[in-house]
């Protein structure tokens, strides 16, 4: 997958609209709603399809990463294996509302995935960075 | 679980932390003597940096369920039940009232 810059010139063109900088900001908890679900179904979507795919946990979204979920009572599917499988689909650019982990008093030690913590002027940037940005 | 009846009320909660509305419409319902059981989302309030700003006198249950499911490892405040806990706890108190 290769993502062109845009001094490349007109010959990338093509590439330029085929392969979008894709970011995905999820916002909502693990269960209670499909919300999180489904944004990584849409996640693993998007890198089948060779987009180049960013995810950023907002808010209530870190809540998502807590390690050690067991969901098989509440009769869900549990979240963290699907997480698993990200970094199979070249999903590796995770980021983190550090804002929201200090708010929940949650600690990069208890996430389940290795991720990148961002402050508020960076998700700023974060964003500019990419090309569509999806919220769910 | 073995309780006697009260004439006070269970307040269950649905929401997380974030909704602070829902929070505050339950909080000021409480009476002296009411509990409160997190349920769903609102389990998350048994995190210890969440269950701070609930008053520290209100006795606070949570569904081990839901704790379970979300990995939450509750402050030792709150006391985790099981579905059938809940169930005899809802008998023993006289009314229910749910916020979500």
């Amino acid at each position: 997958m290769s993502v062109s810059t845009p001094d490349e010139g007109n010959k990338n063109q093509l590439d330029r609209s085929a392969t979008k900088r894709i970011l995905l900001i999820s916002k909502c908890p693990p269960y209670g709603s499909s919300a999180a679900r489904d944004m990584l179904d849409i996640a693993l979507t998007c890198s089948v399809f060779e987009q180049s795919v960013s995810l950023l946990f907002l808010g209530d979204g870190v809540l998502q990463l807590l390690k050690n979920q067991n969901p098989l009572h509440i009769g869900q599917k549990n979240l963290n294996a699907l997480q698993s499988s990200l970094a199979m689909y070249d999903i590796e650019k995770i980021y983190v509302d550090d804002r929201a982990l200090a708010f929940h008093g949650i600690a990069l030690d208890d996430l389940h995935l290795n991720v990148t913590c961002v402050k508020e002027d960076t998700l700023k940037a974060l964003i500019r960075e990419h090309d569509v940005v999806f919220t769910l | 679980m073995n309780q006697s009846f009260h004439t006070h009320s269970l307040h269950t909660l649905n929401t997380p932390p974030s909704d602070q509305d829902t929070k505050m419409q339950c909080l000021s319902t409480l009476s002296d003597g009411d509990i409160l059981v997190l349920i769903e989302n609102a389990t998350y309030w048994a995190l210890p940096v969440h269950r701070q700003a609930l008053p520290s006198d209100l006795k606070v249950y949570a569904l081990r369920v839901d704790l379970d499911a979300r990995g939450i490892i509750p402050d030792t405040s709150v006391q985790a039940i099981s579905d059938a806990d809940f169930v005899d706890l809802t008998l023993c108190y006289e009314r229910i009232i749910s916020w979500f």
